[in-house]
């Protein structure tokens, strides 16, 4: 069963990591302020998916 | 300016000399072609063939003596090499920049996933965890080569069976 899955244009995710596929990736490399915070951007086109990544261990028993 | 003369007979004797060397030359350069060993310099073929095509009136340089092609393709190929030690130098500094470049690009990895049903991901999913280990999504799909909505779908059952949980550094 898959978490709550946000189908609407305009949803936005926001995390620490993400982990995505898609058929298409484009990078489109942007750098923005200083060299230490290079932001770089990707598009992702058909059948995207996307999930916001949390780090899971074996539940203690 | 002061007169010099020449004797004649010297003069023929330069003459049958350079005809000598010549033919030595053009020997060589035929030996050259047909066993294709001996290192021709460019300039040799060059002003050995505007030599001929001169002699032939049909030089694509004109009416210049064998003399002044000579110089013209010596100043050429002065030229190119300069222009060849520009464009090494060019060549050169392209090269550092593409191997930044290639640095820069992200690493890819190509991975082939597996076709396994559910009940398979979720019992080598538990086995991965087995080991103590901490893994995202996204490091479970890459080492057990699965489609990541079939690895966010197994864990989530995981979790609700109460085998895997939010490790407690999220």
């Amino acid at each position: 069963m898959l978490p709550i899955v946000h189908r609407d244009i305009g949803d936005a995710l926001r995390g620490e990591k993400i982990a995505v596929k898609a058929e298409k990736m484009q990078m489109d490399r942007v750098q923005a302020g200083s060299s230490r915070h290079q932001i770089q951007t990707l598009t992702l086109k058909d059948s995207v998916f996307c999930i916001i990544e949390i780090p899971l261990v074996a539940s203690r028993k | 300016m002061p007169q010099i003369k020449i004797d004649p007979a010297s003069l023929a004797q330069v003459r049958r000399q350079m005809k000598s060397i010549e033919e030595i030359a053009q020997d060589w350069l035929v030996r050259s072609f047909s066993d294709n060993t001996l290192p021709i310099p460019t300039d040799v073929i060059e002003v050995k063939s505007h030599f001929f095509n001169w002699k032939a009136g049909v030089s694509d340089l004109g009416t210049y003596s064998p003399y002044e092609t000579m110089m013209r393709i010596m100043q050429e190929n002065a030229e190119l090499r300069l222009t060849n030690k520009k464009l090494a130098t060019i060549a050169a500094k392209l090269e550092k920049r593409m191997n930044v470049l290639e640095r820069k690009l992200p690493e890819e990895n190509v991975i082939v996933l597996r076709e396994i049903s559910r009940d398979e991901a979720k019992a080598e999913i538990a086995s991965l965890f087995s080991e103590g280990r901490t893994l995202y999504y996204s490091d479970i799909a890459k080492e057990l080569q699965l489609d990541l909505e079939l690895v966010v779908d197994s864990c989530n059952e995981l979790m609700n069976e109460g085998e895997i949980s939010v490790a407690d550094s999220a």
